[in-house]
């Protein structure tokens, strides 16, 4: 029976690059990226968002 | 009748500076009150989405089942019954990083396991479930919760357990779904 629950498993195949202060996007161990090798989490989570539900609902009282 | 926005709840298990920062000022600016958890909530990437967003931290080792039920109780009470669950969990040691497969001592590969893997186990019957929703809350037919577990892992590591070379290019298919999305 269905249980309303959704499960989505994201493999992200990819080094992740988040965004430092100076603008450039950089991995704690291997630094600073190179040709864009690494992916932006900002765009993941985009897509992440995506998948899941609208933020709200509104419900009458 | 007036009507009153029910503001969904997102909880992130497993937070840095990385994915889960993002996923949690996203959340935050789409209208989701959110909570994220990690074994040191008081990194500063951490303590600044608090002052940003109002990330609601809280402190969770998720390997552990009886962390993960306290953590969920915390924030069934502090935000309401989450109806997103992001498992963000990493799970590597630190003496693991750059090791070959043949280097890796087999007491740390079973800790990596039991925290990237077994960590999404004690978190999945939370969700969803009758125990942590508030009685104001829809019931669960109405309701569309999430459980989104993330891996990541650069291609590399399908090869090697743990890359010894971070600098990995994404297969050409991850690189096309991130500029297409």
């Amino acid at each position: 029976m269905p249980q309303g629950i959704h499960v989505a498993n994201v493999p992200i195949d990819a080094a992740i690059g988040w965004t430092q202060e100076d603008g450039s996007r950089a991995h704690r161990r291997a630094g600073t990226t190179v040709d864009d090798n690494m992916a932006d989490p900002d765009r993941i989570a985009g897509d992440l968002s995506a998948t899941a539900s609208p933020a709200s609902v509104d419900v009458g009282i | 009748m007036p009507k009153v926005a029910v503001q969904d709840v997102a909880l992130i298990v497993g937070g840095g500076p990385g994915i889960s920062a993002s996923c949690a000022r996203l959340l935050a600016q789409d209208g989701m009150r959110v909570g994220i958890a990690a074994r040191d909530p008081d990194k500063p990437v951490l303590e600044s989405l608090e002052r940003s967003h109002g990330i609601r931290r809280y402190r969770c080792d998720a390997s552990e089942p009886d962390a993960v039920r306290e953590l969920f109780e915390a924030v069934v009470r502090d935000l309401g019954a989450p109806t997103l669950v992001v498992h963000n969990i990493d799970g590597r040691v630190a003496g693991i990083f750059g090791k070959a497969i043949t280097d890796v001592e087999p007491r740390m590969a079973l800790e990596t396991l039991r925290n990237a893997a077994f960590s999404a186990l004690p978190g999945r019957p939370a969700v969803g479930t009758d125990h942590a929703r508030q009685p104001n809350q829809c019931p669960r037919r109405e309701r569309n919760d999430h459980l989104l577990p993330t891996q990541v892992r650069p291609s590399k590591a399908s090869r090697q357990v743990v890359p010894s070379q971070w600098h990995v290019t994404p297969s050409p298919g991850s690189r096309r779904a991130w500029r297409e999305n």
